[in-house]
C-alpha cells in the first residue's frame, strides 16, 4: 500500500472543523508525535472536577495505537480485510484513508473512531514523507 | 418548559446486572444528543440513553420507580480537549428545539436556567430545574488550547456533568455543564464519598456555540 506524501495541512483539513482547529493550534507549538499525544490523552480543562462518567480518567495508549497503526501501514495480516478495503477504492481519497484506518484501530483498541482520525491523519503525513517500506524498516 | 422533559435525557451504560447511569445528556437535533465527553469515556460498549420518564415538568417523580426504557447510542463525535461528545440514536425526537447560542450572547448577571438530572451517577432519577446568575466568564485551558466557559453561581454535583444551560431570555441553548472549579482536578480527601473541594457555587459550563462544529 502506497500513502501519498501530502503536507500535514492536506491531510488535517480533512478532519471535521473541531478537530482541525484544535490540531492546527497544537501542530502550532508541538512537533507531529507530541500533537497526538496531546490530542489521545486530554481530558477537559485541567482545573475541572468532573460531576459524571465512570471516574476513570483516560488510560494512556499512545504505545498501543502507534503499534497497532504500525502493524496497519506495514501490512499485519489482521488487517487484510481493511485494506483490501482501501484497495478497492482507486483513487483512494484523504478521508477514506482517515476513516478506514481510525475505524480498524479503534476496532483493536477499543476507542471509537472518530477519537482516533486525528491521529490517524497526523501518522499518514509522517508516513507519506518518508514512503511506506522507508518507514516501515526505521519503525 | 415541558418540550424540556423530553429533550434532556439521561446517560447510562448497559451493564450484566442493571443501567449504571453517568450522566446528563440534551438533543440537539431530531436523533443526536449532546454531552460531556467524560460522561461517555472512550466507547460505544453498552451506551444508552434513557427514554424520558416523564411528560409534564410538574408531574411526581416516583423515585422508588427504577423501571426505564434504554435506547441504543454510538458515540459519532469526540473532542477530548473541549470535553464535548455527541451521540447518535436509532429513533427521533420531535419538536422545535431551542437553538444553539453561545456564553457570548449573555451578560455576567444575567439568569440562565439548568435542566439535568443531580445525582444520577448515585442512581437517583430526577429531571431538575435549577436557575443560577451567569457570574463570570473564563478561558479554560486543556493542554495548552483555550476554550470559552461560563461560571455560573450555583452548585452541581454528581450526574450533572452534560446538563442543558439555557438563556429563557434568548430562548437558546447557551451552555452545557462540565463540572466544577478545582485547583489540582479531582484532589483532595473524600469523607463519605464527598470531597469538600468540590462544595462551591463556582461551576463550570462550557460554551455551547463549540456544538455547532461538531455537527
Amino acid at each position: 500500500m502506497e500513502i501519498p506524501n501530502l503536507e500535514i495541512t492536506e491531510w488535517v483539513s480533512e478532519l471535521k472543523p473541531y478537530q482541525s482547529n484544535s490540531i492546527n493550534q497544537l501542530l502550532d507549538e508541538h512537533d507531529s508525535e507530541e500533537t497526538i499525544k496531546l490530542w489521545l490523552s486530554a481530558n477537559g480543562p485541567t482545573s475541572t472536577i468532573q460531576f459524571g462518567g465512570e471516574n476513570e480518567s483516560p488510560e494512556p495508549f499512545l504505545e498501543r495505537f502507534k503499534e497497532e497503526f504500525k502493524k496497519f501501514i506495514c501490512g499485519d495480516e489482521k488487517y487484510n480485510q481493511f485494506r483490501e478495503q482501501l484497495s478497492a477504492e482507486a483513487p483512494i481519497a484523504k478521508s477514506i484513508y482517515i476513516s478506514v484506518i481510525a475505524a480498524a484501530l479503534g476496532a483493536t483498541l477499543g476507542y471509537t473512531a472518530t477519537l482516533l482520525a486525528p491521529a490517524v491523519a497526523i501518522m499518514l503525513h509522517v508516513v507519506g514523507t518518508v514512503g511506506v517500506n522507508a518507514w516501515c524498516t526505521t519503525n | 418548559m415541558q418540550l424540556f422533559t423530553q429533550q434532556v435525557v439521561t446517560i447510562g451504560k448497559v451493564t450484566p446486572q442493571h443501567v449504571q447511569m453517568l450522566g446528563t445528556g440534551f438533543f440537539i437535533s431530531e436523533n443526536k444528543v449532546a454531552t460531556t465527553r467524560h460522561v461517555v469515556g472512550n466507547n460505544n460498549d453498552g451506551l444508552v440513553i434513557l427514554a424520558p420518564h416523564i411528560n409534564n415538568i410538574n408531574a411526581y417523580q416516583d423515585t422508588s420507580d427504577n423501571s426505564c426504557r434504554p435506547i441504543q447510542a454510538n458515540i459519532v463525535e469526540i473532542d477530548p480537549i473541549k470535553d464535548l461528545a455527541i451521540l447518535q440514536i436509532d429513533g427521533t425526537l420531535n419538536g422545535q428545539l431551542p437553538p444553539i447560542g453561545s456564553f457570548d450572547e449573555v451578560n455576567v448577571s444575567e439568569e440562565v436556567g439548568i435542566f439535568g438530572f443531580p445525582h444520577s451517577v448515585e442512581g437517583r432519577r430526577v429531571l431538575t430545574y435549577q436557575k443560577a446568575e451567569l457570574g463570570a466568564k473564563v478561558l479554560l485551558s486543556s493542554n495548552g488550547i483555550k476554550t470559552k466557559h461560563g461560571v455560573i453561581n450555583i452548585q452541581a454535583r454528581p450526574g450533572q456533568s452534560g446538563s442543558l444551560v439555557f438563556s429563557g431570555r434568548l430562548n437558546r441553548i447557551v451552555g452545557i455543564l462540565v463540572g466544577a472549579y478545582a485547583p489540582d482536578g479531582a484532589n483532595g480527601i473524600s469523607l463519605g464519598g464527598i470531597n469538600p473541594r468540590e462544595l462551591h457555587q463556582t461551576t463550570h459550563c462550557i460554551s455551547a456555540e463549540y456544538l455547532r462544529d461538531m455537527l
